[in-house]
């Protein structure tokens, strides 16, 4: 394999570099032991210290052969695009960051940065620019978000491998999970097979293996970035129709709460929130940017102006329905509260630095995000109570060392784990052994 | 004859309308605007003073903005020039700073802002106004005005004589030697914000002792005028960098106490938390008693020279309560302190120094027409509390056909231990909760300071509470004259007095670490159902005192609107809001 692997003129956090040679061996293939191991030389001695067990060289445009790819760490600073050594040959190029993401670098994403790019008019129809290439498409019935770089999407954004056709006839004793959420269930920032839905798959399995259960399970992510309930509804209609599914996991709850701080009252009113671009998409569309959005303009203060009661009213109106949706369907639903970081008791030595980062226009809502939370669990409808599943309360309890967040908001790979975990536990001990008891064809 | 006085742009902007001398409606931008000591142009509050007359902004005669912007950037260069080479970055950000603020513009702004003719638009002066903000709602026909602050134009400090409608200013301090900058610097170095956090050094005071008085005294060189010189070893007021105190300071004293560090000088913290914790109440308590031996300096020799007892205060510095006290207690002078003493009071006294010193309009009756009471914002009817209820999700709502009724109901919760969030009426002007907009408590708890501190408020767990009792009984539990007027520091909660030692044990969440109290006396002609709400807790507890704090959370601007009161109390543990004759109890019906 020709490939080269051009480490970072900074040190590089070993942690940084696992996740990046994941995020290149999943996109690009082979292991580090396959690919030329290149640092600029001024840093080669560092991370030849940092990383005695890498063959490391020193970085020159000589050292890449023709037909090669280049790949640039780029964990920190982005300094790949002033990298001019290459000059104009026509090697395939990326870069690659701390959480595995690996991008085009030098031009516009393609069916070969995302094989489903092409599928359908509203992909073709999609943004391509270096940009904006990762972002919403328009599509008629929900946010479509592509970003391929931590890996392969299904035609409609999900992180969904499976052949949906063969789970349709899938065998009686096969149960399909669908989980549903925002961008953290999405799993954004993790790989595949560090994602939630991935682990809670394999935990069932292994359940059912280790106890000679004559059962299986494939679990589905139909999460997007941005997602409220309304959005899993939405994808709940258009993918899962045909499954169907033997269980709807919605997991979230920041999109909604969050919006729902900021988006149109009388909307809220009716338990409608949605995200902060759609009120930018519709401005540009009917050119209407001298009339004012609800949402602050980027130049104001976020205000959280919804009470607290009408936003909470809205999101468990909305998991109210999506739960009898998913029952009316023959389903079993599960309804998460997703954790954030203001779960931990005690956060590690990464997260410690995540607050600082934190933008002040951002500043109220995120306060009273864990406001709204405790709100949320102090006024629990006993109607849900049984469906509930709370991911933030069962996050206060771990004062330990690991990373469990990369921000505020999306579990980092150990904290999709943690969550995978307790959705096993919850499936275990409250669901299979009805699923076990309900003789075959009937409704379970 | 209607006068608009506004002041913005540096610290709290505020609006207030003044109809033939009479203020009618006075409010804070921040109120509206969400936004703590919000400083810009107070289109809201203006918007509101103008409703609540009856009137649009054209029918305005006067539009006055509280200083002289043209003067206060004069001073700023001659800062800078005078600092030259040092002075140049200095000069150089606020030159860029102004005018991407248009603060060159000031009258223009607001002649666009609010659709008023340029030509009734005119500046004043920072001292002049806050003179006036003190003078002319006193109950005093003459009085000694005294100003002190940070700096206005290029004045840190003002002596005036108010005479009727006259107002002669008689000495002035300047730049760089400014009480209210030395004690904004020592709150910075002390972990908390300036020009906010200069409270929170009163109350981390009365756990220290002067230790360090002496040294620090020996900055000021108190002269025979009423004046001082403030050495500036330790501080640079004329062109400040980042910190508003020099490397020196952190020398003599040692590293300044991180923002949010714990402050825990009581014997169950750490030793480690327990020294540094005494080393900066002892700071504070040096920088305290600095402060107040300074004011009374200037307070007693600015009386002397006029011949007039009778003083009026203004300016942010007036609002430190602890020397308002001793002024009292210590030199005897009848003292009005403006309730709103920091640059919002200044567009108070911009609208009367124009109306009364400009255009020379008699007051009515001082002593009968002084301010008492500074309930003078926004109101709500019962429909629109009523609708602020629906919309706010909860469900738990009783109603009371009458104010006995209410007022029974809640005395008894609040005897029962509950925290209930107090919403009648209109807002308050000025930066206290005085029984229009407060969270009140029982004060004979031993726990309800930590409660409210810490599960309410969510402040600083060492911040005390003030006490609201009726006028009439203050005496007994408070070491104070037995007759308080309404026009008092004490009635607008800008006085500290001792809790008799007596009653300290009775009083247990109010009284502070130093046996003090910042006492609220309420007047049963002011306000009448929170004096009957205080009445009635006395008889079912013993003590009619309650605990009052401003009713907002932490970082947050006092609430104006049912909204806000609703979303407030959604946020934080209080057991009950009232809003009106209705009882709010927690409970969403999700």
């Amino acid at each position: 394999m020709n490939l080269a692997v051009i480490l970072p003129p900074h040190p590089l956090d070993p942690a940084h570099w696992e996740q990046a040679a994941l995020g290149i061996a999943l996109r690009l293939g082979g292991t580090p032991a396959d690919w030329t191991l290149l640092a600029p030389t001024d840093h080669l001695e560092r991370h030849r210290r940092d990383f005695p067990a890498l063959p490391l060289a020193p970085w020159e445009a000589s050292s890449v052969g023709e037909g090669g790819s280049v790949v640039f760490v780029q964990t920190v600073s982005p300094w790949a695009a002033r990298e001019n050594a290459l000059g104009s040959r026509p090697l395939p190029r990326f870069t690659v960051d701390r959480h595995g993401g690996v991008r085009p670098l030098g031009r516009a994403v393609g069916p070969e940065d995302d094989p489903q790019l092409e599928s359908h008019v509203f992909n073709r129809l999609g943004p391509r620019d270096a940009q904006s290439a990762w972002a919403y498409h328009y599509f008629p019935w929900s946010a479509l978000y592509r970003d391929a770089s931590w890996g392969p999407l299904d035609p409609f954004g999900h992180r969904i491998p499976q052949d949906l056709e063969l789970l349709r006839r899938r065998a009686p004793n096969h149960f399909l999970i669908g989980g549903f959420g925002g961008s953290a269930a999405f799993g954004w920032e993790c790989l595949p097979d560090q994602l939630w839905t991935h682990h809670l798959e394999e935990g069932l399995n292994r359940h059912c293996l280790d106890h000679g259960l004559p059962t299986r399970f494939t679990v589905l992510n139909f999460a997007g970035p941005g997602h409220v309930v309304l959005n899993e509804m939405f994808h709940y209609l258009l993918f899962a129709h045909r499954l169907p599914l033997d269980l709807v996991i919605s997991h979230g709850g920041t999109n909604d709460l969050w919006n729902g701080q900021m988006s149109d009252p009388f909307l809220l009113e009716h338990d409608i929130t949605y995200q902060e671009s759609q009120e930018d998409w519709a401005q540009i569309l009917h050119d209407s940017r001298d009339r004012p959005t609800v949402y602050s303009t980027r130049d104001e203060v976020q205000r959280s102006v919804n009470p607290p009661g009408v936003n909470l009213r809205a999101y468990v109106a909305r998991i109210r329905q999506f739960r009898q949706l998913a029952e009316g369907n023959g389903a079993r639903f599960l309804w998460g509260l997703q954790p954030m970081l203001f779960s931990r008791p005690r956060l590690s030595d990464q997260e410690a630095v995540i607050p600082t980062k934190w933008k002040p226009r951002d500043e109220e809502p995120r306060r009273r995000l864990p406001q709204l939370f405790a709100l949320l669990e102090q006024n629990l409808p006993p109607d849900l109570a049984e469906a509930f599943l709370n991911h933030h309360a069962r996050f206060a309890r771990y004062d330990d060392d690991a990373t469990l967040f990369r921000d505020l908001v999306h579990p980092a790979p150990e904290g999709q784990a943690r969550i995978a975990r307790h959705y096993v536990e919850r499936i275990r001990d409250a669901l299979l052994p009805g699923w076990l008891s309900t003789p075959p064809g009937e409704t379970r | 004859m209607r006068i608009l006085g506004l002041s913005f742009d540096y610290h709290e902007a505020a609006a207030v309308l003044m109809i033939d001398g009479t203020v009618v409606a006075a409010a804070l931008e921040e109120r509206f605007s969400r936004i703590k000591h919000d400083a810009a142009l107070p289109r809201q509050a203006a918007a509101f003073c103008l409703k609540q007359a009856g009137i649009h902004a054209a029918q305005l005669d006067h539009v006055v903005h509280y200083e002289n912007p043209l003067r206060k950037f004069d001073r700023i260069v001659w800062s800078g020039v005078r600092s030259f080479p040092g002075g140049l970055p200095f000069l150089r950000e606020a030159a860029t700073s102004w005018l991407r603020g248009g603060k060159f513009r000031v009258r223009e702004r607001i002649a666009e802002a609010l659709g008023v003719e340029l030509a009734k638009i005119s500046c004043g002066e920072h001292h002049a106004s806050h003179a006036a903000s003190a003078f002319y709602p006193s109950p005093f026909d003459e009085a000694t005005v005294l100003t002190l602050d940070g700096v206005g134009e290029y004045e840190t400090a003002s002596i005036s004589l108010g005479r009727g409608h006259r107002l002669e200013k008689l000495g002035t301090l300047r730049l760089p030697h400014s009480l209210g900058l030395f004690y904004s610097a020592m709150t910075a170095y002390l972990g908390f914000h300036v020009n906010g956090g200069e409270y929170k050094v009163m109350g981390m005071a009365g756990f220290g002792q002067p230790t360090h008085y002496p040294e620090l005294m020996k900055l000021f060189r108190l002269l025979p005028d009423g004046t001082f010189r403030l050495k500036q070893n330790y501080f640079d007021f004329l062109t400040p960098r980042a910190l508003p105190y020099r490397p020196a300071l952190v020398q003599r004293f040692g590293p300044a106490r991180p923002a949010e560090s714990p402050f825990a000088p009581e014997e169950e913290a750490d030793e480690t938390t327990r020294r540094a914790s005494r080393h900066y109440a002892d700071l504070a308590a040096s920088v305290q008693r600095c402060v107040e031996e300074v004011i009374l300096h200037m307070a007693s020799k600015a009386v002397a020279r006029t011949g007039v007892k009778n003083l009026c205060l203004a300016g942010g510095v007036a609002l430190n309560s602890l020397a308002n006290g001793r002024i009292q207690r210590e030199l005897g002078l009848p003292l009005f302190v403006q309730p709103a003493a920091g640059d919002a009071g200044g567009a108070w006294g911009a609208a009367a120094h124009h109306h009364h010193h400009v255009l020379g309009h008699p007051r009515r009756e001082p002593a009968r027409s002084a301010l008492a009471g500074a309930a003078l914002g926004r109101a709500f009817s019962p429909e629109e509390l009523r609708a602020a209820l629906g919309a706010s999700g909860f469900h738990r709502v009783e109603s009371f056909p009458d104010d006995a009724a209410l007022v029974e109901e809640t005395a008894r919760r609040l005897a029962q231990g509950a925290v209930i969030g107090w919403f009648q009426g209109r807002s308050e002007w000025g930066p206290r909760a005085l029984g229009q907009r407060s969270i009140l408590a029982d004060p004979t708890r031993p726990d309800m300071q930590r409660i409210v501190n810490e599960r309410i408020k969510f402040r600083e767990p060492f911040r005390p509470f003030a006490p609201a009792v009726p006028a009439e009984r203050a005496a007994e539990f408070f070491a104070m004259p037995p007759a308080v007027e309404t026009w008092r520091p004490e009635s607008f909660m800008l006085a500290v007095h001792r809790v008799r030692p007596e009653m300290r044990s009775r009083l247990p969440a109010v009284a502070h670490a130093d046996g003090t109290a910042r006492v609220q006396a309420v007047h049963r002609e002011v306000n009448p159902l929170f004096h009957q709400l205080l009445t009635a807790f006395g008889d079912l507890r013993g003590v009619p005192v309650l605990l009052n704090t401003s009713f907002n959370l932490r970082d947050e601007p006092m609430v104006d609107s049912p909204a806000d009161a609703l979303q407030t109390f959604a946020y934080s543990d209080m057991d009950h809001l009232v809003l009106g004759r209705f009882l709010v109890s927690k409970g969403l019906d999700l």
